[in-house]
């Protein structure tokens, strides 16, 4: 189709130049790029390079074709509209200035704060701009393994195996769900991690991650995935597996960073509510079941996961039962405390269900189920703000993907009521700064004013608006 | 406990104990009692029945000739919450926070709970007519009256018991009545084979209200059964300044006892959990994280969070200590030198990583020592008057520590602003056209904690507060007015 090869076409643009010019910056990049990748493993090379040509398609790349698998406006997009180009430009602000200077630290340079702001990985030190925030190799990967390659008409016909290809695979949801959570969430082997201090300081509370419901307001630079399932309701599959990778990757954060080993517990590691309200008379927080007084894990990153328990013993029960009792036990045994050998089982156990769930269909009958499965848990009395939100962006996602963007009245009516009881709204246009007082107000007063009684009438309303 | 529970407890206190000898800083009467295999004889109440026959203490009325009034225990039954104390155990509240607490049984049959609510109950401790009922009676505070019961209703009593008191406890030494509020109102670490009185962060997130004692505003609100006298004469009225000195003691014996307990709470092998929540300012984990008071600004910019001068290496996000017993340490006579230094060292250790807890013990324990010593001298007959203008002075000197933005900091010193207009006027009621006692009664009103408007539900944290503010607009100018009285 293209007997010219990439490398030619990529320089159609500067034809006018001298050809041997072009070529010899071609033969540039490759050597760059074979030297980067053959001597000192993978390296960043910086979202600038990304940048030239994912800005602005040519009029060749339309005539080719290119565009109708990739936009090429990505860096376009990803500089204009999303946020993720300003992690960085956010440790600028005063507000992140004060945050420093509680903690002693320059925030536009320690690591603490630059490995999620600016993609600073472990292994690869810092990109080569950390101001361009998190960009285009903080998700997909390195591009020393894929920059020269991802260019050639072969890559279309490539599967997307990441350990072939060095590009992250981030149409499939486990490793876009591992991805976003590194930062969401934290990965301690990556060193993302926010403890205690920083929040106190002023950093924004992390807790509350749905994969989709945040992967949706994020301006799409893709196109749809040319090798989706039509029969398939991706929205639902990625709620689900990205509700059990965020467990996983919960369960893998208090195994590598348990909250007590210090000798003093790193209260980030717990759930934020459970200190932070203020005492009132009566509490639905006595009536839940433990011991009084102690600090609680977090629930939340454990709720989507209990879906994706329900949704795998549809499709294969027998397989899930002895898996379910093992992750009740590994569970049992684990608590932000650590437990190694606990967690180590814990996380195989999820591998496990994560395969199974690969595996489940996800079409309008899974997703009716699944909506009753989230309304039977939102009526829960020991429902906290954190659970209640999760279940909350779960509802809305699969209920647009099964229902479509209009929904009837009664039922647009008790979503309505849902989001703003939750604050389920989420800040993302470039506008909208997270630490902005309004949004910070909207959010404190949901969790200031919450009330389990309340969020579990609205989840029965929901339950009996759903179609019988 | 258990058995073993106890076992492995005995064994901690003897390590703790050798170690402490080691460092050669533990006083001999420390480490006897740490060491005390066997519990000493214990004297036996005879209960409130035993006094309330109307010739001795359950008269009607007040007996004009008597030096004592003759109708204490009538007082105490219809007036006195601490004839209460049992019956509480029985409401719903404790029914209630007997379920959340697992106690197994209801909480007037826990001896967790008897131990204040009606300290005789407990088997051993227990003479034939001291009744579950009795709640907190005449011997909680005056002492088992096994063996003194007889011998003080002779004429040559007062010469008797100042040879050998017989268990009765002066109540009328500042000091030694303190403590003994203290052993129920801050709490006890076990001593002498007795377990101890705490009301641990367990216990309050089961509903029990948080202990946070105050002597004089206390037995301002106790009934009184007794004419306060002057230590020095032992003759009523006492002089004016008498309020100021109870307020001396109670502040230095209530930061003793609350300092051993904290020695006993840090205990390492200890079978509870650590850090003990309750030994922190409620306030500074429990609060919304954004909403009015002093957090209406977002948490990035809240002033609360600002690095405090004096103490550069804190870490933001620890939990702030002694801010109940300890904020006005600085203020008491002679209390810098009692403990400021010490008790910025138990500051420290409370946050440090990993925690000293060994080190922890014996600086709380060192402490305890000082403050209970400072408050026998302020206590004693012997010693110079403690003047309410010398207080107010220090007072107005460390208030911007104290009230940094702080509750409990705040309502002590409105605590003992109320202590010092009660020594300026000799009383232990405030006169009500004063412009003084309204400004106080206002600071009250902030310092309370707010109702929801519109439902049942009652705030037990200070919601609205900016306390920075209440003690620039307030406190501080209540200060001023008092010293120019």
């Amino acid at each position: 189709m293209r007997p010219n090869g990439y490398v030619t076409r990529r320089c159609a643009p500067f034809a006018k130049l001298s050809r041997w010019a072009c070529r010899l910056a071609c033969l540039a990049t490759l050597c760059a790029w074979s030297a980067a990748s053959a001597d000192e493993g993978p390296a960043f090379l910086g979202a600038e390079r990304c940048i030239d040509c994912h800005t602005q398609p040519s009029p060749l790349r339309k005539e080719d074709g290119s565009t109708a698998r990739v936009t090429l406006t990505e860096a376009h997009t990803w500089l204009k509209i999303d946020k993720h180009s300003l992690a960085f430009r956010s440790l600028e602000s005063d507000d992140s200035k004060a945050i420093g200077k509680r903690l002693g630290i320059g925030v536009t340079r320690d690591r603490r704060c630059l490995s999620c702001h600016a993609g600073w990985s472990t292994e690869m030190g810092p990109p080569p701009r950390a101001d361009l925030g998190v960009s285009c190799e903080a998700c997909h990967g390195p591009s020393s393994l894929y920059d020269v390659p991802h260019t050639a008409p072969e890559w279309r016909n490539r599967t997307p195996d990441e350990a072939a290809t060095g590009m992250v695979d981030v149409r499939n949801p486990r490793r876009r769900a591992e991805q976003c959570l590194s930062c969401h969430l934290g990965n301690v082997a990556e060193e993302k991690v926010l403890t205690h201090d920083m929040y106190a300081a002023g950093h924004p509370p992390l807790a509350g991650f749905e994969l989709e419901s945040y992967a949706q307001v994020m301006p799409p630079h893709w196109r749809p995935s040319p090798i989706a399932r039509r029969d398939e309701l991706a929205d639902v599959k990625s709620v689900v597996i990205g509700g059990v990778v965020g467990w996983r990757e919960a369960v893998r954060l208090y195994r590598d960073r348990p909250a007590t080993a210090a000798g003093w517990p790193d209260f980030a590691r717990y759930d934020c509510s459970t200190c932070h309200h203020e005492l009132e008379r009566p509490s639905w927080r006595q009536e839940r079941a433990g011991r009084p007084g102690q600090l609680l894990a977090p629930v939340w990153p454990s709720v989507l996961a209990e879906l994706g328990l329900r949704h795998a013993a549809r499709c294969d029960g027998a397989a899930v039962r002895p898996l379910r009792r093992e992750v009740e036990q590994g569970l049992a045994a684990l608590g932000p405390a650590g437990g190694g050998a606990a967690a180590k089982g814990l996380l195989d156990r999820l591998d496990e269900l994560l395969k199974i769930l690969d595996g489940c269909t996800y079409d309008e009958a899974a997703a009716s189920a699944l909506l009753r499965d989230i309304c039977e848990w939102g009526q829960r009395r020991d429902l906290d703000f954190d659970s209640a939100r999760q279940l909350g962006w779960a509802f809305l996602v699969i209920d647009r993907a099964a229902n479509g963007e209009l929904p009837e009245q009664r039922r647009a009516d008790r979503l309505g009521e849902l989001r703003s009881v939750l604050s389920l709204r989420l800040p993302a246009t470039r506008e909208e700064e997270i630490l902005a007082p309004s949004h910070q107000r909207a959010m404190f007063d949901a969790i200031g004013a919450y009330q389990p009684s309340a969020v579990n009438a609205r989840f029965a309303a929901l339950a009996d608006a759903l179609a019988p | 406990m258990t058995r073993i529970g106890r076992r492995m407890e005995s064994r901690a206190l003897l390590a703790a104990a050798i170690v402490l000898a080691l460092c050669g800083d533990g006083s001999p009467g420390e480490r006897g009692n740490e060491n005390a295999a066997a519990p000493a004889a214990r004297r036996l109440a005879v209960g409130v029945s035993s006094c309330s026959a109307q010739p001795c203490h359950g008269d009607v009325a007040r007996d004009a000739v008597w030096p004592i009034w003759g109708n204490e225990v009538t007082i105490w039954i219809a007036q006195d919450p601490h004839a209460q104390a049992y019956r509480t155990l029985s409401n719903e509240r404790s029914k209630k926070m007997a379920e959340r607490l697992k106690l197994g049984v209801p909480a007037n049959r826990s001896e967790r709970c008897l131990r204040c609510h009606s300290p005789f109950d407990v088997a051993t401790a227990r003479g034939r007519a001291a009744g579950l009922a009795d709640g907190v009676g005449c011997e909680a505070c005056h002492g088992a009256a096994q063996d003194w019961l007889a011998l003080h209703t002779r004429q040559d009593w007062p010469t008797l018991k100042a040879q050998d008191s017989h268990g009765m406890r002066d109540t009328r030494n500042l000091h030694a009545r303190t403590r003994a509020c203290a052993a129920c109102h801050v709490g006890t670490a076990p001593r002498d084979g007795e377990p101890g009185d705490d009301v641990d962060h367990d216990l309050i997130a089961a509903g029990h209200p948080p202990l946070k004692f105050e002597a004089t505003a206390y037995l301002a609100k106790m009934p009184k059964h007794w004419d306060e006298k002057d230590p020095r004469t032992g003759k009523a009225p006492p002089r004016p300044d008498f309020e100021a000195q109870a307020w001396a003691v109670g502040q230095a014996a209530s930061a003793a006892a609350a300092l051993d307990l904290l020695a006993y709470r840090a205990k390492p092998g200890q079978q509870k959990s650590w850090p003990e929540f309750a030994e922190y300012d409620c306030y500074s984990c429990h609060h919304q994280l954004y909403g009015t008071g002093r957090r209406a600004r977002p948490p990035s910019a809240s002033p609360g969070n600002e690095p405090e001068e004096d103490t550069a290496a804190k870490r933001p996000g620890l939990p702030t200590w002694g801010t109940w017993y300890l904020s006005l340490a600085e203020v008491l006579p002679g209390g810098g030198e009692a403990g400021s230094n010490s008790v910025a060292e138990i500051d420290r250790l409370m946050r440090a990583l990993p925690a000293d807890r060994q080190q922890l013990v014996h600086v709380a324990r060192e402490t305890a020592r000082r403050f209970d010593a400072s408050a026998q001298t302020l206590a004693a007959r012997a010693s110079p008057a403690v003047s309410a203008d010398d207080l107010l002075a220090r007072m107005k000197q460390q208030a911007p520590r104290i009230g940094r933005a702080n509750w409990d900091g705040e309502a002590q010193l409105y605590l003992a602003l109320v202590a010092m207009h009660y020594a300026k006027h000799g009383t232990q009621t405030l006169p009500s056209d004063d412009p003084l006692t309204r400004s106080l009664r206002s600071t009250r009103e902030e310092l309370m904690f707010p109702a929801s408007a519109d439902d049942e539900r009652r705030f037990d944290s200070p919601r609205d507060l900016d306390a920075a503010a209440a003690l620039r607009e307030r406190l501080l100018p209540e200060i001023e007015r008092l010293l120019k009285e």
